[in-house]
């Protein structure tokens, strides 16, 4: 193979790797949260406001039919 | 010409890496999608949390009022109104939960931007069922607010994710026939 041909790639891919490695470091400490995390505690609050709107359409209902 | 060839090999792989192609999100983008798409969820969150201290003690205020006049002063938030707006943030829960998946399993950035303009979608039309279900000022303007906000947010996601158009040439001047 080419050694220059080989040089030109590595050039880029070392490169390219560290960069990869240091967004992967950063997505993993105290600055930032990796993405799942990010949308798990999203879907968490949805899921909060979604079950506190039924007990509260609950409530309501309970309210507007006492003996029931 | 095949050495010609071979030695462009690194330069497309170069300007592969600074411009982001094929047109996936980069990892800082995706990590600003996921921000976003949690920023509005605890907006919705307060909102909602806020709503609820409201109305009960718009209640509690009712519940003594002895004079139509006092019942006014309390500026409750009515059965009804409370009544719609947890109708509501159902349905914007459900719809922040799908978008929630899209950015969670969706690589291609116009995929997500999809996912966004449908949430988009879903929020204006919850925010002007709103306009005509919601009479009272507390009602009305907490819920417009919440509804501004949240909608800041899935506009935000659209912003990071839709590229910026090339600026278009200027049409040349002059010239003879």
């Amino acid at each position: 193979m080419n050694p220059i041909l080989i040089a030109n790639l590595l050039s880029v891919l070392i490169p390219l790797g560290m960069r990869t490695y240091v967004e992967i470091q950063q997505a993993h400490t105290g600055d930032l949260k990796p993405i799942g995390d990010v949308l798990a505690s999203a879907d968490a609050n949805w899921d909060t406001i979604i079950a506190n709107a039924q007990a509260e359409l609950a409530k309501l209902a309970k309210s507007a039919n006492p003996g029931v | 010409m095949r050495k010609i060839r071979l030695s462009l090999v690194p330069l497309v792989l170069l300007l592969c890496t600074a411009f982001a192609c094929p047109p996936g999100s980069t990892p800082s983008q995706r990590q600003q999608v996921a921000q976003a798409a949690h920023d509005a969820s605890v907006i919705m969150r307060n909102f909602h949390d806020g709503e609820i201290v409201t109305y009960n003690m718009g209640r509690n205020c009712v519940a003594v009022a002895t004079t139509p006049e006092a019942v006014k002063a309390c500026a409750a938030i009515t059965p009804e109104e409370h009544a719609f707006i947890q109708n509501s943030l159902i349905t914007v829960g459900v719809m922040g939960k799908t978008l929630d998946g899209c950015i969670a399993s969706t690589t291609d950035n116009p995929g997500i931007v999809r996912c966004v303009e449908t949430a988009i979608t879903a929020v204006d039309k919850e925010a002007n069922a709103g306009r005509l279900h919601l009479t009272s000022d507390r009602a009305r303007t907490g819920y417009l607010l919440a509804m501004i906000g949240l909608r800041t947010s899935l506009e935000v996601i659209r912003t990071i994710l839709t590229p910026v158009p090339a600026p278009s040439k200027p049409a040349p001047t002059g010239g003879t026939q």
